[in-house]
């Protein structure tokens, strides 16, 4: 399933980072999303998310496990079977991973480096370009735009959240893709493949989508029709 | 502007019946309730500006507050009322709760889902 990109990746300017970013948010326009994955896509999909795990852990507090220690299922199943396996995470009081260890990392990754948002605004946008900028400024604050491809999706109520599962997971990609925006930003020169988010955002591009059940438990979703 | 305390007291309450319903999470109710806080502060010093991008730049405090490198998307415009139609609308992209400059100058609470009418929640200011 492919959507229709919200911005125009080759527009977007970001300094040093500029070239990075660009491919990173192609790739993202450039995902078919929710289909089952290519021949060898399942190995390599497994070895981004081991890649994306261990480039996040020097960042991260202890609350985050070692990858040695991570029990990582891989599922294969169809949109009920993801629905179901999403639903573990969505209800209220789940373990919510997005709001720790990643974001914990990024920020630690950009106090490390010196990062501060500020060093952002000058590349903010007038929003008279609503395709060809990340981020506007607002008195002092970046208010970010929605990177992730827009989706012809139904409502769907099966879940009691109204929202297609499908959408909800690509609003979490699109945070993932902005914070590795910033990360890339503040590392400019390093290789995508050092940015933990560009390569969770590959292991998606693979057709691996994780759902981090527990600290220690992870379920790496593909579908299979 | 209504009185701080006694807007800052119906927040409160509204905000609880809102996690009750299940219809906002309790950190987004925290961060609205930490970002009202700190939007009266703001307007009790100089310059003393009231305005949607100072509470914004309150939201946006509240957010980094409560969630390492936490984000504020733009949710496009608000759709479906007459008090909003049109008006940008800036909050979470996962929830989709956000901040709305009213019409009629309130800022208010709002959930902007993609393609849904948008849902005022509660008040944030008058």
């Amino acid at each position: 399933m492919r959507g229709t990109p919200r911005l125009d990746a080759w527009r977007i300017e970001l300094g040093a980072a500029t070239k990075p970013v660009r491919s990173m948010l192609a790739m993202l326009n450039e995902i078919d999303w929710f289909v089952p994955p290519d021949t060898g896509s399942i190995a390599a999909a497994v070895a981004l998310f081991d890649r994306y795990w261990a480039l996040l852990e020097p960042w991260a507090d202890d609350t985050m496990y070692p990858r040695r220690a991570l029990e990582l299922d891989v599922e294969f199943g169809g949109l009920d079977q993801f629905r179901a396996m999403c639903a573990n995470v969505r209800r209220p009081n789940a373990y919510d991973w997005r709001y720790g260890p990643p974001k914990l990392a990024e920020r630690i990754h950009g106090i490390v480096h010196g990062f501060d948002e500020q060093d952002l605004l000058p590349f903010a946008a007038p929003n008279i370009a609503p395709n060809a900028a990340l981020f506007i400024a607002l008195n002092g604050s970046c208010i970010w735009r929605t990177p992730a491809p827009e989706l012809r999706l139904p409502r769907d109520d099966t879940d009691g959240n109204a929202r297609d599962v499908r959408q909800w997971f690509l609003n979490n990609a699109s945070v993932d893709v902005m914070h590795g925006v910033r990360w890339q930003f503040v590392e400019p020169h390093a290789s995508l493949g050092c940015n933990p988010f560009a390569t969770l955002l590959e292991c998606y591009a693979r057709g691996g989508y994780p759902i981090i059940l527990a600290p220690a438990r992870v379920c790496l979703f593909f579908f299979d029709r | 502007m209504q009185r701080g305390h006694e807007l800052r007291a119906a927040l409160h309450d509204d905000l609880r019946e809102l996690v009750e319903g299940r219809r906002m999470s309790a950190r987004d109710a925290r961060i609205l309730a930490a970002a009202r806080r700190r939007f009266e502060s703001s307007a009790s010093e100089p310059p003393r500006v009231l305005s949607f991008s100072s509470a914004i730049r309150a939201l946006a405090d509240a957010v980094a507050d409560e969630i390492p490198s936490g984000l504020l998307f733009d949710l496009g415009a608000a759709s479906g009322s007459s008090r909003v139609e049109g008006q940008w609308v800036v909050g979470s992209a996962i929830s989709h709760i956000g901040l709305v400059e009213c019409h009629d100058g309130a800022i208010a609470i709002v959930r902007a889902r993609p393609r849904c009418a948008t849902e005022l929640l509660a008040e944030f200011a008058l």
